[in-house]
């Protein structure tokens, strides 16, 4: 595909303003800067991307990595509300998923520690994990806020913290991991994954795109298992004091 | 059994308990009674460590509250919540969670005579918990705070929701598990007729501090304070 096919495709955006515009929606201004913004980020990572494939260099490739995770658990933890420290939960939590799971790629041999390799992988599990995040702390939040009658019963009854509360962390935990399985059943059948097909539009056969995207699904699983699981294993702690009472300033 | 010395408790800069000091004997049935915001239940809180204060003292057999953990102090000290609160899906989950808590058999022998004193058949085991009346959810929170066979049991305000007949019951019951477990029983009641039939002593709160602390005979005769006076004909 040429610049000039591409930039014919913004026919495409037209017909998104000129919906906008006629049915009053008021989109008009976001669609022009999202488009901007789309173009100019991934032109410019473009770039960056280029140069760090060539390079070659796993410090360098480790660097993203951990500023990928950063970005993302600032992203996530804006879904914690007053809960405290959730940037450094969403931190540990994320960059512990994504660590397990790909030194496990990188041993098994499936992928290489390799910039062209690793950063495109980690920037799928980092995203998914981000949103299960979010959606854990918030549903944790939830959970308290509409039960801690039931956790203060418990505690009364002379259960633990983690005891009075672990229906709440069961229950969070799932619905942050619920979109990926979710998505897991239907893939292939509702949705082709868009890694699966930029791989097959940029010509590999379908074949090995299939095999790609079948770990990829792995991965996101296990990632989204491992960032939702730690994060909300570290949360649920702020909503107790040293005396094993309910904060009160948390629900 | 229980002493309170110079406890105060505030709460977003404002004082909800203001210096209390009190002590309660083992085997004592007393009421607290008190316009609604005077901090009883705040008060009962503090005494099986569900909420902390901010100066003072609490003993608890001698020993600073602070220094028992406060799942060994919940396990002695038992707490009826005002609105009758079951969780999980049967009733039996409820009776069974203390036990399973603390590690122990459930006492089958005990569990009938319970519920033959709550006026409850044991089918009512097998139920789920959103078919029960709310009598009989208090009824069943009741024998959940006494699975562990507490040694102090805190009440608060546990009839508030229930009919004259429950509240009759479980009256009854409470009076009767009194005198033969021998159990020291704090009862927050808003009633002035349930004071008179409950405990043999009662404290009055108002605005967070102890406005009168004597017999309940003595809370009920006639010379008494305008505030009380007013309290108890309203
Ligand atoms: N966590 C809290 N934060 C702020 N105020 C509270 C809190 N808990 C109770 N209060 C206030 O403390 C006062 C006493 O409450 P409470 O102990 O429930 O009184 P009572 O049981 O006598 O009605 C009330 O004014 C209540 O609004
Ligand atoms: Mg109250």
């Amino acid at each position: 595909m040429s610049i000039l096919t591409l930039s014919f495709t913004t026919v495409l955006v037209l017909i998104a303003l000129s919906i906008s515009k006629t049915q009053k929606i008021h989109l008009e201004k976001d669609i022009i800067i999202g488009v901007i913004r789309a173009t100019l980020q991934l032109s410019l990572i473009g770039i960056v991307l280029t140069y760090i494939f060539k390079v070659d260099n796993w410090i360098i490739t480790t660097v993203i990595l951990l500023l990928m995770i950063f970005n993302a658990s600032q992203i996530a933890a804006k879904r914690g509300g007053q809960i405290k420290d959730t940037k450094k939960t969403a931190y540990v939590s994320i960059f512990l998923g994504a660590s397990i799971t790909i030194a496990i790629l990188v041993i098994t041999g499936a992928i290489s520690y390799s910039p062209s390799e690793v950063i495109p992988v980690s920037g799928m599990i980092v995203g998914n994990s981000m949103v299960a995040l979010g959606l854990t702390f918030k549903q944790l939040n939830n959970n308290f806020k509409n039960k801690y009658q039931e956790v203060e019963i418990k505690l009364a009854l002379g259960a633990t913290e983690k005891t009075a509360s672990i229906d709440l962390i069961r229950d969070a935990i799932r619905t942050g991991m619920q979109p990926s399985v979710d998505s897991m059943q239907t893939l292939g059948i509702v949705q082709l994954p868009g890694m699966m097909t930029g791989l097959i539009l940029a010509g590999q056969s379908p074949v090995l795109a299939i095999r790609y995207q079948i770990m990829v699904t792995f991965m996101l699983i296990s990632t989204v298992s491992i960032a939702t699981f730690s994060g909300a294993l570290i949360t649920y702690k702020r909503y107790f004091n040293a005396r094993k009472q309910l904060n009160r300033s948390m629900i | 059994m229980i002493n309170v010395e110079d406890i105060s408790v505030a709460r977003n800069h404002q004082t909800i308990l203001k210096e209390i000091t009190l002590s309660f004997k083992e085997g004592e049935f007393i009421n607290i009674m008190g316009p609604s915001g005077s901090g009883k239940s705040t008060f009962l809180k503090l005494l099986n460590g569900l909420e902390s204060f901010n100066g003072g003292v609490i003993r608890y057999d001698g020993r600073d509250i602070l220094e028992i953990d406060p799942i060994d102090l919940r396990r002695e000290v038992g707490y009826v919540f005002q609105v009758p609160y079951l969780f999980g899906e049967k009733v039996r989950e409820n009776i069974e969670y203390p036990i399973k808590l603390g590690k122990l058999e459930l006492d089958e022998d005990y569990v009938t005579e319970m519920l033959t004193s709550l006026n409850l058949k044991k089918e009512i085991l097998d139920k789920k918990c959103k078919d029960l009346s709310g009598g009989e959810q208090q009824r069943i929170s009741l024998l959940r705070s006494l699975m562990l066979r507490p040694k102090v049991l805190l009440l608060d305000e546990i009839t508030s929701s229930l009919d004259p007949i429950n509240t009759k019951l479980v009256e009854e019951f409470i009076k009767d598990i009194y005198k033969k477990y021998h159990i020291t029983i704090i009862l927050v009641t808003h009633s002035v007729e349930q004071a008179k039939r409950m405990g043999s002593r009662t404290v009055f709160f108002k605005e967070g501090t102890v406005f009168m602390d004597s017999t309940t005979e003595e809370f009920f005769s006639h010379q008494q304070k305008d505030f009380i006076k007013e309290f108890i004909e309203s």
